[in-house]
């Protein structure tokens, strides 16, 4: 870990437009310092803009007011081959719903961020890839499709997939939220030894305070802001 | 793994949304290579029939006035090497003897030995003295077969144009008993002809040195036949011509040197103006008949004055002077410096005589000795030259020999027909020379034969005698080439078809997304650029719709198959019945592949673009970026603004304006009124929740998905409903004057022509048209040039198109015909004058129909179109007005003045309008035939043809119908799709509905409401866009939309809609729902 920070939300805000004609403010004046592997829970009622945040801290979407840094380069002015280029490198995303590709093996959905120009070797893709599986404990199921997969093994599937590229920073979106109380918290063990192992940030948002609990720092999104969340 | 890998992953996983894509595509590609091909086919199959037309002939040379000796086709063949063939070739009137089978418009050819050699396949009809061998399209007309007697009745040709003053037209009808040897088909050039027609000749083929013999012009034929090019043969034409040729007869002139005289009385005008040209000029003479020769109260009757610039008349002799013979001056008590006055006959119209005068003043009288004294300089006047008294004069003329003096007698028995006068050759040109020559002989000073023979042959070629050289045979390629593009129509029929096919894809495509918006977002999260997936996608979808245009290949070779078997049958009538046949290439095929590719992937790439675009938002609960329902409210209302304007300032018409406004207006009112519906439903009016709102909020949830539907419909039904509209009824006014028919009640075409004036009292006596049934019955005659038909019954471009000659008044006293368009100038009540108007640039003005200027000839109101003149020369027409919709169709129309200047050759009148003021149309049209049967008159009532031209434009509706149903039939699949689909997306939302306490019938309700919410406003926009883009049409005159078709048709779609969808809604709620709710 060292001491400047690799993702940074310096008083972000991001609003929508309404069909009415008025705007929604979801996000008002958040602020976030994540270090590198690092590993921060944001958890907050529904509606109160998680998502949104991890849109923006994942270059999906961009803030309305504010700015976000990562390693202390801002987002803001990038083209959208540059966006792109950010997330195939330094972000690995992770959904509630794991968005496989039905049509292809648990091993070729891992590789699908490879496929992009200029991303990595793919051999040592290829291998990584296995290896990841095989961590995971899906080494025997790699030329399974989604179909057949258990929802914990499509979820594990898609955490490897947002690993295949060495990303700094891992974003999971309610990674638990479809998934029953075991497998959710195999899960949680997972992404935490992989954060020890591999050395990735990991930013959660999440309604489980089970999962929030294991992080190392937990905040709360409440009316746009973000704050400490109270461990009481 | 690559992305290729990815590809094929997902185009296997996929398959079923993407059969259905590759299907669309098909339809697409079908309909696109299947137009390509079809247009292909016809043009290749026309070319065939110039072939099967024309054979190895190249090139023809056409004489209409004077006839070659038929020699001259072996005098071409020895020149050039190429097959030359002669033929007469005559319209005629064929009859099978103790039958009523006749057929009046049967092209007589008159062939011999060297016709085979010109042939298509080598083989051709030989028919020997006394027997005919018939083409089969006549022989089936006649149901003749081979032994069969037939007579042909054909005009005689004599030597003397029939329209020239003192010519003899009675006896005018040659009859031939012949009995059938054989019929020829195809193989055997049974379709022999020079005219750009598809239709096959009635040609009937017989001997043509019998039918010379029999027409009074042996050894002559009318068309020379080459194998050899235009450029080839022009040059030698010129040489090979002799006098011979020319019917020039020499005669040696008892005082030393040489005359050229013409059994056709008058030379040529231009032979006369070729020898002007010599160095050594000869002596021109024009003799005619003056009915009187008066001074004061003395008067001689029926004398020949010379006309003559030759060196025995004063040099002073002036317009107005004359020499008189001795006789002459005797008879008359006349002396040096009398006034004289001449009275003689000119020809009007139709043989109508009309006696005009002159008067000079006696300088000479000379005695009847030496050059006074020569009968010869009186030409061959038939019936007049060889009668024995002046009473046995058989003029062609009525003569009142009572006005004959014993005196007379004497003069003609000692002088014949010396000359009693003489006045200047400019004089005399000016008084009696006409459109057939103004010269009767011309003499020659030099003494031997040979010298004046060279002369004669120098100063003949095809020009001065009249005769035209035609490239045929690249004539008939340009009219085929040029002709209807059965490619372009039937993609233009096929446009909404077309577009309907691509919504489907768009729609399909679209469904098909909608399964993969997730995978969308994974590939935008984990680093792929909206580019890179977007070409991701499309190079998948190459490999969808790639097959599909392969397959719609195989679709369009059997649409191809399958139209021109229906052109040939079911939709013959928009081609006139042409023999079509379906022909493949590869060119078609190769750009319909591409094109249906190209226009497949455009379709894929709008709903692509948009999930691209929207996914990720979608996906992660942002709202898909839309334009403003706004804007798109406003750009939809500016497009059916922009669309009602068109239709508003398109004038009335069913030309190529209204076409443009069709297809222009009606896309921008289909396209603006889905938007404005587009954005109204996505804005639904804030109502009170209900079922019915309910349902009309569902409607609106997919604002894609029910656009593409609606716009399916929307194409289909404009279509349905510009068809219907378009259609013609069967009841117009047809006995009103200014419909269609001109208010006539006959069209009636004579293969021999009329040369009287049917209307005048003693001529109908003559016929028999004074008869109370026929009492009332008045004529309005046309001169005519045959020529290629321009009507939409060819298929072919006219090259040279039928010409009628008219005089204007005729038709304007009648008010007869409605115009469609004049041309600046032209006083709009009396637009028939126009053609009596000079032009400044000596333009003759014309007339067409509005539909033939327009599609056949390709020119507007006030545009030139160029014919040949009999002499080979360009006459430049000029449109000063168009007819709406008439029976004139087929032919373009001249000033019988002009007529008769360009075409003098042409006698008498062919075609008739017959106004039949009495009601029993069928009697009257039955005696008209009998009175006519001789000149083989085909009497046709005008309402009838009208309905003929009528079918062409219904049946073309009729296949655009079928195409039209074609999109309806795709507008279902899309609706049931999407039905199917909005189903199935919302099967928890219905087991909600269950759940909460609705009963199935109420869910159902609800349902077909919100489908035939779509389906109706869908009819809705079709409607009304396919009403306003035909208004054009509908406001020209005489237009009679068949509506009552229309409705029904409307009414048959909407049961047929609404039944399905009832149905649809009722099986998909049989399906269970609970476990639907369940997964929710």
């Amino acid at each position: 870990m060292t001491s400047s920070p690799l993702l940074e939300l310096d008083h972000v805000g991001r609003r929508f437009p309404l069909p009415s004609g008025g705007e929604l403010e979801v996000l008002r004046d958040a602020g976030l310092r994540l270090m590198t592997g690092e590993t921060v829970a944001v958890i907050g009622p529904s509606g109160s803009g998680k998502s949104t945040l991890l849109n923006l801290a994942g270059a999906l979407d961009l803030p309305t007011s504010g700015e976000i840094r990562f390693a202390g380069e801002p987002l803001a002015g990038r083209s959208e081959k540059e966006l792109a280029r950010f997330r195939n490198h330094e972000v690995g995303f992770i959904f509630q719903l794991h968005h496989l590709l039905p049509q292809c093996t648990a091993l070729e959905n891992v590789l699908v961020p490879t496929l992009v120009p200029g991303s990595s070797d793919s051999g040592s893709a290829r291998q990584r890839a296995i290896d990841l599986l095989q961590r995971v404990g899906l080494g025997e199921r790699l030329d399974a499709f989604p179909a057949v997969l258990s929802g914990g093994e499509r979820q594990r599937v898609a955490v490897v997939r947002a690993l295949i590229n060495r990303p700094r920073l891992l974003l999971a979106d309610e990674p638990t939220g479809a998934l029953d109380a075991t497998a959710a918290a195999a899960l949680g063990d997972l992404l935490l030894e992989l954060n020890r192992e591999l050395g990735t940030a990991l930013l959660v948002v999440t309604h489980s305070r089970e999962l929030a609990a294991r992080m190392r720092r937990s905040l709360t999104l409440r009316d746009g802001e973000l704050r400490p969340t109270d461990r009481r | 793994m690559k992305r290729s890998l990815l590809i094929r992953r997902s185009l296997r996983h996929y398959r079923r949304s993407h059969l259905a894509v590759l299907l669309a595509t098909a339809v697409a590609g079908t309909v696109l290579t299947g137009a390509l091909l079809v247009g292909g086919s016809v043009r290749r199959s026309l070319d065939q029939l110039v072939f099967l037309r024309l054979g190895q002939t190249r090139s023809a040379l056409v004489a209409t006035d004077l006839l070659p000796r038929a020699d001259l086709a072996t005098r071409l063949h020895h020149r050039l090497g190429a097959p030359a063939a002669a033929v007469l070739a005559m319209p005629g009137v064929l009859t099978v003897p103790g039958s009523d089978r006749r057929a009046g418009q049967v092209q007589v050819c008159g062939v011999d030995g060297d016709f085979p050699a010109l042939s298509p396949f080598g083989q051709a009809p030989q028919p020997a003295q006394g027997t005919a061998i018939l083409a089969t399209a006549l022989a089936h007309h006649l149901a003749a077969k081979v032994g069969d007697e037939i007579v042909l009745r054909l005009e005689r040709q004599s030597g003397m144009p029939k329209d020239t003053p003192l010519a003899q037209v009675k006896n005018a009808i040659v009859s031939l008993r012949l009995t059938v040897t054989a019929l020829a088909d195809d193989r055997e050039w049974s379709r022999f002809g020079l005219q750009s027609n598809h239709t096959a000749p009635m040609n009937a083929f017989v001997n043509r040195e019998e039918l010379a013999t029999a027409l009074g012009i042996p050894e002559r034929a009318n068309l020379i036949l080459m194998g050899s090019e235009l450029r080839d043969v022009a040059h030698e034409l010129s040489s090979l011509l002799n006098a011979a040729d020319a019917s020039l007869d020499l005669r040696e002139l008892p005082g030393g040197g040489w005359e050229a005289r013409s059994p056709r009385v008058f030379l040529a005008s231009g032979l006369g103006k070729e020898l002007s040209r010599r160095p050594r000029q000869p002596t021109g003479i024009l003799t005619y008949l003056a009915n009187r020769i008066e001074k004061g109260d003395h008067s001689t009757p029926y004398s020949f004055v010379t006309g003559t610039d030759a060196a025995w008349l004063p040099r002073d002799l002036g317009d107005d002077g004359i020499v008189i013979n001795q006789w002459l001056a005797d008879d008359l008590k006349a002396s040096v410096g009398d006034p004289i006055r001449l009275h003689y006959y000119v020809l009007g119209a139709q043989r109508s005589l009309q006696e005009a005068e002159a008067d000079f003043t006696v300088r000479q009288i000379v005695p009847l000795t030496g050059p006074y004294a020569d009968s010869s300089l009186m030409p061959d006047f038939p019936g007049i030259a060889g009668a024995a008294d002046c009473t046995d004069w058989d003029a062609g003329v009525d003569l009142d020999f009572g006005l004959v003096r014993p005196k007379d007698e004497a003069y003609w028995d000692t002088y014949h027909g010396t000359p009693k006068a003489f006045i200047s050759l400019a004089r005399a040109q000016q008084l009696w020379g006409n459109r057939f020559g103004d010269l009767t002989a011309v003499r020659f000073r030099e003494r031997d034969r040979a010298q004046v023979e060279e002369a004669l042959a120098a100063a003949v070629n095809p020009f001065s005698l009249g005769c035209t050289v035609l490239p045929v045979w690249e004539d008939g390629l340009t009219a085929s080439r040029k002709s209807v593009d059965f490619g372009g129509l039937f993609l233009s029929l096929s446009f909404f078809l077309i577009a309907a096919a691509l919504l489907l894809i768009a729609l399909l495509y679209s469904l098909g997304l909608d399964q993969r918006r997730e995978q969308l977002v994974t590939l935008r999260a984990v680093g792929w650029t909206v580019g890179q997936v977007r070409r991701l996608l499309l190079r998948e979808a190459f490999w969808v719709a790639l097959p599909g245009a392969l397959l719609g290949t195989l679709g369009g070779l059997a649409y191809n198959a399958l139209v021109i078997r229906a052109l040939t049958t079911v939709w013959s009538g928009s081609v006139g019945r042409a023999p079509l046949a379906a022909h493949v290439s590869w060119l078609p095929v190769l750009i319909g592949i591409l094109s249906s590719l190209v226009v497949a992937l455009l379709s894929l790439y709008v709903p692509l673009r948009r999930a691209t675009r929207n996914a990720p938002r979608e996906a992660l609960g942002l709202a898909a970026k839309r334009g403003h329902s706004r804007t798109r409210l406003l750009l939809g209302a500016l497009l059916v603004g922009c669309g009602l304007a068109l239709v508003l300032l398109t004038p009335a018409g069913r030309g190529k304006d209204a076409a443009a406004t069709f297809f222009g207006a009606g896309s921008l009112l289909l396209v603006g009124g889905l938007i404005v519906d587009a954005a109204r439903r996505r804005n639904p009016a804030a109502k009170a929740l209900t079922a019915a709102t309910l349902a009309q909020r569902g409607a609106s949830r997919s604002p894609a998905r029910s656009l593409a539907v609606e716009a399916i419909l929307a194409a289909a039904v404009f279509l349905t409903v510009a068809v219907g509209a378009n259609r013609h009824g069967s009841q117009f006014q047809a006995e009103a004057r200014n419909s269609g028919t001109g208010g006539f009640a006959f069209y009636g075409e004579t293969a021999v022509p009329v040369f009287e004036d049917l209307n005048q009292a003693e001529v109908r006596a003559r016929w028999g048209l004074d008869d109370p049934e026929l009492a009332r019955v008045r004529f309005v005659p046309f001169s005519l040039l045959p020529g290629d038909e321009a009507s939409c019954l060819n298929l072919n471009q006219p090259q040279r198109p039928r010409l009628l000659g008219v005089d204007p008044t005729t038709l304007d006293s009648r008010h007869a015909f409605r115009f469609a368009k004049l041309m600046p100038g032209v006083d709009p009540e009396h637009p028939w004058l126009a053609l009596d108007q000079e032009l400044p640039d000596h333009c003759i003005p014309a007339i067409a129909d509005d539909t033939v200027m327009t599609w056949a000839l390709h020119r507007g109101i006030g545009e030139r179109f160029t014919v040949l003149a009999e002499d080979g020369h360009p006459l430049r027409l000029r449109f000063v007005a168009s007819l709406a919709n008439s029976v004139l169709q087929g032919s373009l129309v001249i000033g019988r003045r002009d007529f008769q200047t360009a075409y003098p050759s042409v006698s008498g009148s062919r075609v008739l309008l017959v106004d039949n003021p009495t009601s029993d149309q069928q009697a009257v049209g039955d005696r008209l035939r009998a009175v006519f049967r001789n000149q083989g008159l085909e009497l046709t009532p005008c309402a009838e043809r009208l309905a003929q031209f009528a079918m062409v434009e219904n049946t073309y509706l009729a296949i655009f119908l079928a195409l039209g149903g074609l999109a309806l039939l795709l507008g279902g699949v899309g609706l049931g799709l999407v039905l199917v689909r909005n189903l199935l997306d919302r099967r928890a939302e219905f087991a909600l509905f269950r759940a909460v306490g609705f009963q199935s019938s109420a869910i159902v309700r609800m349902l077909f409401v919100e489908h035939a919410w779509l389906f109706l406003r869908g009819l809705m926009i079709g409607t009304l866009a396919g009403l306003a883009a035909v208004m054009p049409a509908l406001a020209t005159p005489g237009s009679d939309p068949a509506l009552g078709q229309l409705v029904a048709v409307l009414v048959a779609v909407v049961a047929n809609g609404l039944l399905w969808i009832w149905v649809a809604s009722r099986r998909v709620l049989r399906t269970p729902l609970v476990p639907a709710l369940r997964d929710e």
